[in-house]
């Protein structure tokens, strides 16, 4: 049994055996097998090579005669390839001399050509590269059939190991089969991480070199609320995890149950739980899980990964998906583009910065590239018409900047309406509260706009000045520090005064320990990941405004982040005799 | 025992194709080499390819310029060597 400590990047615990992605995306199951398998591999390598090649010089022969002998010739340089005998011979040797399979033999003969070819680094290196790389995938395509061919048909339950994962690959998981993911890099703000906690799947990531130690099939644990994996656990531990994932269904089925009442404290306070969202696909989830809406719509996803900017017809689609998804009833909060510092956009351009986090990112992007910008308002004015479409800033740390927001936004509406376009006038403008700035500055703001949302993560992040994942400083950040605690009360004051909605949007909105806290504070409107609607729900059902109140004039009055915590741990339990935290 | 006494035939060779020993005149080189009883040997200074296998003969990676030996050993290399010294030689790529 081995035990590695990554970076928890969705809670939940999977138990299942493991499916190992080699960095091409191509799955190779196992990596060895035992000796009097060898001879039954050794035929397998026969027919995989005799096959490929054949599907070679077929190919060769109806190239040449659609595009001609130039086309055709790349397919016999392919046969060639994959009939040489010197090839053949060194695969074979490895097979018996470590007990591969036939597909890690072949990939590790063939990978140790494409390292020398590498090594060289001169240009027929670099143009011969792919056609090693192509011949590799042949072949195990050829051995593995339709199992190698992509993730989405992997039909057993599997938890995928992989060193990297991108968001695309993440996003074609099919959750009915994959239980989890966990990964040697990544960190826990990166889109893939972000997207299992949206697909509602455990992932642990940033464990290091892992791959090299677990082959496909082993039987391996992911605890994604502690950031761990278990190599070969022992029957000990297999049952303590058991029962922590009997214990995790039995709440998930209690809380589920709650999905049509309403976010109603026992005093009849109504509270307004909405889900966030990264893809248009998820905006489901938001309805199954009970949200009266979209709370943040992140539209990072246009720009991720992609050459080109996104153009505006492709903005306008996944804007209009959502809202015909949500309906005329539900509000879907569009939070325009956020990018910048973590999420590099290799399309947007953003510079190398020494210090990205205090540098030009999100609505400071967008007010310098304003062709950009102007292009995703427009397709927001445009989707309006389709439901309860609301607009959000990100990042605003002066009022100026929000002025040349909003009267860029007017600058489109105008547009739109002399080019005779439809867009709902009057649309509600929010803006986010997530730099200490903004929020010692809220009782201005809040005259320029309709509702504030306050992102925690970064609002915490920049008060304490602790990047929580350098877990040198890690111990500073908390959500619950008396002086996040001022800032959060005093925007909700400011929000609450001028008669404006204020939201919470972070992380903490969806925690049940700090539910009655921020409803003590003033808030009544969460919105979280969809998952943990129920849950939080749940806590609201249980409590009262003055319980919630008590409980926030108490924790205002802490010295430190760790009394409040202790603290509010004790009333949880008082809330929720029956148990969650 | 083929009881031959033949030395072995090398000739030196500048590749000129402006894309160097790339893939389409390595095929060709080890097509032809596939259909000859000689061993043909391919080098780039010390470091050696078996004429008959692409993988060795792309992995030289030669760039135009490179001077290499082409060697073949057996009883018509004599004969034979021509054709791969004209390929290697050839300006442009080889059908």
């Amino acid at each position: 049994m081995e035990t590695k400590h990554g970076i928890p990047a969705s809670p939940g615990i999977a138990i299942g055996p493991a499916l190992v992605l080699d960095t091409e995306g191509v799955h190779i199951p196992r990596r060895t097998v035992p000796a009097d398998l060898i001879p039954s591999e050794l035929a397998r390598l026969q027919v995989a090579l005799h096959q490929s090649t054949e599907d070679s010089r077929r190919r060769e022969q109806e190239m040449t005669t659609r595009l001609g002998k130039d086309i055709g010739k790349i397919f016999a340089s392919h046969a060639l390839l994959l009939s040489d005998q010197a090839l053949r011979y060194d695969i074979e040797m490895l097979m018996k001399a470590e007990s591969y399979s036939a597909e890690y033999a072949v990939s590790r003969c063939i990978r140790s050509r494409v390292k020398s070819l590498d090594d060289t680094g001169n240009e027929i290196a670099q143009r011969i590269r792919a056609d090693f790389i192509d011949v590799e995938k042949q072949l195990l395509h050829r051995l593995l059939g339709a199992r190698g061919d992509s993730l989405d048909l992997a039909t057993e339950n599997v938890i995928v190991l992989a060193n990297d994962l991108t968001p695309s690959e993440t996003a074609i998981f099919n959750t009915k089969t994959v239980r989890a993911f966990a990964t040697e890099s990544g960190g826990p703000t990166s889109h893939t991480a972000i997207l299992a906690g949206a697909l509602n799947i455990p992932a642990v990531v940033g464990l290091g070199k892992l791959l090299n130690d677990v082959s496909g099939g082993d039987t391996v644990i992911i605890d994604g609320y502690e950031g761990l994996i278990i190599l070969e656990p022992d029957e000990a531990t297999l049952e303590r995890y058991r029962e922590r994932l009997r214990e995790d269904e039995h709440a998930t089925d209690r809380y589920e149950s709650l999905r049509d009442s309403e976010a109603i404290t026992k005093d009849g306070a109504v509270v307004r739980l909405f889900g966030n969202i990264e893809f248009p696909t998820e905006a489901k989830a938001c309805i199954e899980k009970g949200a009266g809406g979209v709370g943040l719509y992140r539209t990072e996803f246009l720009y991720v990964n992609k050459t080109d900017d996104p153009t505006e017809d492709e903005h306008y689609e996944a804007y209009r998906e959502v809202l015909t998804v949500l309906g005329p009833n539900r509000p879907v909060v569009i939070r325009t583009l956020d990018l910048g510092a973590d999420k590099f956009s290799p399309a947007g351009g953003a510079p190398h910065e020494r210090n990205p986090f205090l540098g030009l990112r999100s609505v400071r992007l967008c007010l310098q590239n304003r062709t950009l910008f102007k292009t995703q308002l427009r397709a927001i004015l445009r989707a309006s018409c389709h439901g309860d479409l609301r607009i959000m800033f990100p990042m605003v740390s002066t009022v100026l900047e929000l002025r040349q927001c909003l009267s860029l936004l007017r600058e489109v509406e105008e547009d739109l309406h002399e080019a005779g376009i439809d867009y709902k006038p009057n649309v509600p403008v929010g803006t986010m509260i997530e730099v200490p700035s903004a929020a010692i500055m809220a009782d201005v703001l809040a005259k320029q706009v309709s509702f504030f949302s306050l992102g925690t993560n970064d609002l915490v992040q920049y008060t304490l000045a602790a990047d929580r994942n350098n877990e040198t400083v890690a111990n500073l950040y908390s959500p619950v520090d008396p002086s996040v605690l001022r800032l959060i009360h005093q925007v909700a004051q400011a929000g609450n005064r001028q008669g404006i909605e204020v939201n919470v949007c972070g992380e903490m909105s969806g925690e049940a320990l700090y539910t009655a806290l921020l409803l003590g504070l003033g808030i009544r409107q969460l919105s979280a990941t969809p998952r943990k609607i129920p849950e939080i729900k749940h806590v609201i059902r249980n409590l009262t405004i003055p319980d919630a109140e008590r409980v926030a004039t108490d924790a205002l009055q802490m010295e430190t982040a760790r009394e409040v915590t202790t603290y509010l741990r004790g009333q949880l339990r008082r809330f929720l005799p029956d148990g969650a935290d | 025992m083929t009881g031959t006494l033949h030395e072995p035939v090398r000739r030196t060779v500048v590749v000129v194709n402006p894309n160097g020993l790339h893939m389409r005149p390595a095929t060709t080189f080890a097509q032809l080499a596939a259909g000859v009883t000689c061993d043909i040997t391919v080098w780039l200074g010390e470091k050696r390819a078996n004429g008959k296998s692409l993988w060795d003969l792309i992995g030289l990676c030669a760039l135009r310029g490179t001077e290499l030996t082409v060697e073949a050993d057996g009883p018509d290399a004599e004969t034979i060597i021509g054709q791969f010294v004209d390929i290697l030689a050839s300006p442009g790529d080889p059908d």
